[in-house]
């Protein structure tokens, strides 16, 4: 009988443990994956801002090199180094129709903004900071580079 | 015992840490939403409005300076004083909102030329005085547009009575102002009123006439009146560019004359020759043409372009 004393406490014990470690792993999945959520949807409407400023930009110099006059059209646009806590890589290229597209990729996301420019582009891959978009009349191009 | 009491609210102690991690990597995420909300807020132009605004009203300006020629200076070094006065005050209104600008002038390409004769006593003929006769004198070749041309001072009234040669019948003077298919001529001649008092007769070839006293019998080609006379039809309801301007009998005729064509006349050898800017009849220099170099620069703009302007504006 003395061997069984007790019993009961450290059986409850190790129940509420058990059942406390559970609940906070769970919390801390939770958490964590909330997090993750947040952070790539602010990741991704970071990217599509950034992603139109530059097609804006683009649009407004291929605009200006139109107005029959231009021999030299430059725009400086300042993107931020990170987006969401992230680095991130621009390309401009066409989609499978010929379209204009800026092509944003960070981490596992990707996604694209379209623009109509009827300049010929030169664009080399672009990270984050200074970046040029230029035109010349000598070369008849928009060329886009980081600075 | 007392190990185990020193241990216990252990698991408590990390969840609360968990969870004041999370709060913060929350906060840190919101902080980017909000930059990626404001940044995606933000105005987005690069002043490309003020950049293409401030070209034309450069344009306009330049435009509205031509065609520019002054009687006795180099009109290309005034024209470009003219424009640079401009340029300053734009700058200084500019300059408030930090965009720099700037117009220039390029000095070559400024086509024109402006053929006087101020000698009164002297007959119309060309500098080395022929062009007399049914002939005449061609004064101009290829011109697209003549904004001034005004014949004056004709010497009815002179008492040595010299235009008796202005008063004959026959070979009367005549600017024929011709294109490819058209032709459109002025005969300026001497008549006399009912008083038999002397006046001055301008007819063209559609029939219309003035007949106005010498003394305000200024002929403004361009405009199609003969001093208070407005019935002349001008020459440009009849005729397009380019066209040749040429006297007939300009022995015929004494005074003078100032007329300004977008051609520089000097280069063609089909134009009659012509003085030195001392003895009439002579050219000077005028600026017909410009070409306008814009520059506009604010903190993320740089625009740059070049203007060909005429008087009527923009040429493209």
């Amino acid at each position: 009988m003395t061997d069984d004393r007790a019993v009961a406490s450290t059986l409850s014990y190790a129940l509420t443990l058990s059942i406390t470690t559970i609940l906070l792993v769970s919390v801390f999945a939770g958490a964590g994956s909330l997090v993750d959520g947040q952070q790539d949807r602010a990741i991704e409407s970071g990217l599509t801002v950034q992603g139109e400023r530059l097609a804006a930009d683009l649009m407004t110099v291929d605009q200006l090199s139109r107005t029959g006059s231009a021999e030299h059209v430059e725009v400086r646009i300042d993107l931020p180094a990170h987006v969401g806590g992230e680095g991130y890589r621009i390309g401009i290229t066409e989609d499978g129709e010929g379209n204009d597209i800026i092509e944003l990729t960070s981490g596992g996301i990707e996604l694209s903004v379209d623009f109509i420019v009827e300049r010929a582009l030169e664009a080399e891959r672009l990270n984050g900071g200074t970046v040029t978009i230029k035109f010349d009349d000598e070369t008849g191009t928009i060329e886009v580079r980081n600075d | 015992m007392a190990d185990v009491s020193d241990d216990r609210g252990q698991l408590l102690l990390v969840a609360g840490l968990v969870i004041a991690i999370t709060f913060v990597l929350l906060v840190l995420v919101l902080n980017t939403v909000i930059y990626t909300e404001n940044l995606g807020t933000r105005s987005s132009d690069v002043g490309g409005d003020d950049a293409v605004a401030y070209e034309r009203a450069a344009v306009d300006h330049v435009a509205a300076l031509l065609p520019y020629h002054l009687p006795e200076m180099d009109a290309e070094t005034a024209f470009a004083e003219e424009v640079e006065e401009w340029v300053r005050w734009s700058q200084r209104h500019t300059l408030i909102h930090t965009n720099l600008v700037d117009v220039t002038v390029a000095e070559e390409d400024m086509t024109g030329t402006r053929i006087r004769h101020i000698d009164s006593s002297r007959a119309f003929t060309d500098a080395d005085g022929e062009g007399g006769g049914e002939e005449g004198w061609t004064l101009a070749t290829d011109v697209e547009h003549t904004p001034q041309f005004r014949i004056w001072e004709l010497p009815v009234e002179n008492e040595t009575n010299i235009l008796d040669v202005f008063a004959v019948e026959t070979g009367r003077f005549r600017v024929v102002i011709a294109d490819e298919d058209d032709e459109w001529w002025l005969e300026i001649y001497e008549g006399e009123d009912a008083d038999g008092n002397p006046i001055v007769i301008a007819k063209t070839n559609s029939g219309n006439r003035c007949e106005v006293e010498s003394s305000s019998s200024t002929i403004d080609l361009v405009a199609g009146t003969v001093g208070n006379c407005e019935e002349i039809d001008p020459f440009t309801e009849t005729v397009d560019g380019p066209y040749t301007i040429r006297y007939e009998n300009a022995d015929n005729i004494e005074g003078q004359y100032d007329l300004l064509v977008d051609v520089d006349v000097e280069e063609n050898a089909q134009n009659g020759p012509y003085n030195d800017p001392t003895v009439s009849p002579y050219t000077t220099s005028a600026v017909y043409y410009a070409t306008a170099g814009v520059t506009y620069e604010n903190d993320r703009l740089t625009y740059e372009s070049t203007v060909d302007v005429s008087p009527e504006g923009r040429r493209d």
